[in-house]
């Protein structure tokens, strides 16, 4: 599996390094404007009040004066999460279909070895670039914190680490999933996707209608509450071991399926 | 010669299918193929483009599950016991689609991962012999220098069979000729090659035996002797001046096509070798000849004047 995994990341370099530039830059950007927020806590709070519900759940706007609201709120709550889940969805959908899509379906499948082995090696090399996307997203965090003299602990850092880290696993997985099925990297990217879209827009309307507040158990928003965890310096183990259920889960059927489907190009 | 044998002690042959079918949707596909490839052969897979050439092959190679019927190689099923099967096989697939952003080393280096130890050492040798630079990114190598590359993974870990899937097309004639050279140097080595080809006269040059196949049915499995003896070669003969009315009759194996331009041309059908015919054109006052290689519809011709392809099929020793 190791030449996999390894031949995964290389693959993944670039991608991953630009992604990761990306979010620590925008991450940077933002930070910056912390100190003339927090100086002018009231205004915004005020600000924020005749802002109507339905625009802050969407945008996943909570506080402005303490420095996880703020950076929960401009963000890990939604511009992290649609980011990084583009990264997640084009690598997953890609780790079966590109292969069969660009033709090297035939040399990575004439080596001897299991066909579930071959794609777990390019998995786990697509969950080590995921903690490096991950990692390279909290570099900003823990040096604002510092700088700014944040009340946040390593520990809170960590845990929305974990938080954000599950939440890509999961999606990657679907992806992976899908890809698995296909033979076209456009139709598994389409329809994860989709899925991801139809998770946000569940987690939307059960926040905002008490009446449909079931749906938020359908979706994979509901436990990724990283602003939570960076405040709180701990993480909801049933909502991380959902995440990661429902991650193993779809690996484990994205092998199952590789390993007996035909490989048609 | 490189012998594999069973739990038993017997010699099992390289390739084996009984049977072997694959039906695709719309009524494409391979089958009832049955044939043998012993091992230390050079065995000719012909058929033209969309016979199910490549089909057959993705089956032995366990990328396709067969619908009925199944192949071993080296007594391996070829679904079932893939990644054993593919340790014995040294792989060209028909497509040259590589990983373009690798130099050639980075690949040979990821392939050699799942290789034995000296894989990687004895690829980079071989592409030196052929002069291939590994250094050079794939998407920068020109399509010989490709096959070149893919035929280095194929036999960096001495395999005992070559599969390989029309791998001089689109060559031009010296690198096909090198190809070809390294099948040969390879049998003499005791490997076995299985080449899948659509062009008779590339078969004729090394293969020992043949399978033809038209429309995913085996139409003969035969000694290239036997279908060089069989199939018909077009002949068009250029003539100063009309010969006479019977300058080719008597001949075994020739007949007359079609005669134009008053005579001074003749379309022939050329059957086995044309020793006497040469011998009665040498005594005409030929201005010009055109003799090309034999195609497939030749031996097709032979085979389907009067049989039912359906029942084609090597005898399969039980």
């Amino acid at each position: 599996m190791i030449p996999m995994i390894r031949r995964s990341l290389w693959d993944l370099l670039w991608t991953t390094l630009a992604y990761a530039l990306v979010a620590a830059l925008y991450a940077t950007a933002i930070l910056a404007y912390f100190p003339y927020v927090r100086d002018h806590a009231a205004s915004f709070s005020k600000l924020l009040d005749a802002y109507p519900r339905s625009l802050t759940t969407v945008f996943g706007i909570s506080d402005f004066a303490s420095f996880g609201g703020f950076i929960g709120s401009e963000v890990f709550n939604l511009i992290w999460p649609v980011l990084a889940a583009a990264f997640a969805i084009t690598a997953g959908s890609a780790v079966v279909a590109r292969e069969v899509e660009d033709g090297t379906a035939d040399l990575w499948l004439s080596v001897p070895a299991q066909r579930a082995a071959l794609l777990g090696g390019k998995l786990a090399g697509l969950g080590l670039a995921i903690v490096a996307l991950v990692a390279a997203s909290l570099v900003p965090v823990a040096a604002g914190a510092e700088l700014f003299a944040a009340h946040v602990s390593v520990g809170g850092v960590l845990s929305m680490g974990v938080v954000m880290a599950a939440f890509l696993l999961v999606v990657a997985a679907y992806s992976a999933l899908l890809s698995a099925f296909s033979s076209d990297r456009g139709r598994a990217t389409g329809l994860a996707g989709g899925l991801s879209l139809a998770f946000y827009l569940a987690w939307i309307v059960s926040r905002l209608n008490p009446d449909w507040h079931w749906l938020g158990n359908l979706s994979i928003f509901t436990a990724y509450e990283p602003q939570r965890a960076l405040e709180t310096g701990g993480v909801d183990v049933v909502h991380v071991a959902v995440l990661l259920g429902i991650t193993a889960a779809a690996a484990a059927a994205a092998l199952a399926v590789f390993q007996r489907r035909d490989i048609l190009t | 010669m490189i012998e594999e044998r069973s739990n038993k002690g017997e010699r099992v042959p390289a390739i084996e299918a009984r049977a072997l079918t694959r039906r695709y949707r719309g009524g494409h596909g391979v089958f009832e193929l049955g044939f043998q490839v012993e091992e230390g052969e050079i065995f000719g897979f012909l058929g033209p483009n969309g016979a199910g050439k490549t089909t057959t092959i993705r089956l032995l190679m366990g990328m396709l599950r067969p619908t009925s019927g199944g192949a071993r190689i080296f007594g391996l099923d070829t679904w079932t016991q893939s990644p054993a099967v593919k340790a014995r096989i040294g792989f060209v697939p028909g497509d040259l689609h590589l990983y373009e952003r690798m130099t050639g080393d980075d690949l040979l280096h990821f392939l050699a991962g799942y290789r034995a130890h000296g894989s990687l050492d004895r690829g980079r040798r071989l592409a030196k012999h052929l002069d291939l630079d590994l250094h050079r990114r794939v998407q920068h190598l020109s399509k010989g220098n490709r096959q070149k590359l893919i035929l280095v993974q194929a036999l960096m870990h001495e395999p005992p069979l070559l599969v390989l899937d029309e791998p001089t097309s689109g060559l031009d004639p010296l690198v096909q000729a090198a190809v070809l050279d390294l099948l040969v140097e390879q049998r003499s080595r005791g490997r076995t090659v299985f080449l899948s080809s659509h062009l008779m006269q590339e078969v004729e040059k090394v293969a020992d035996r043949a399978a033809v196949l038209r429309d995913g049915r085996l139409a003969a499995v035969e000694h290239v002797d036997r279908l060089r003896a069989v199939r018909e070669r077009r002949m068009e003969v250029v003539l100063d001046r009309p010969p006479g009315g019977d300058a080719f009759a008597g001949l075994g194996g020739v007949r007359v096509l079609a005669v134009r331009d008053s005579g001074s041309r003749v379309e022939l059908a050329v059957r086995g070798a044309p020793h006497e015919l040469l011998q009665r054109l040498a005594a005409l006052p030929v201005n010009d000849l055109v003799y090309p290689p034999a195609d497939l519809e030749s031996v097709f011709l032979h085979y389907y004047r009067d049989a039912d392809p359906a029942t084609r099929r090597e005898e399969v020793p039980a």
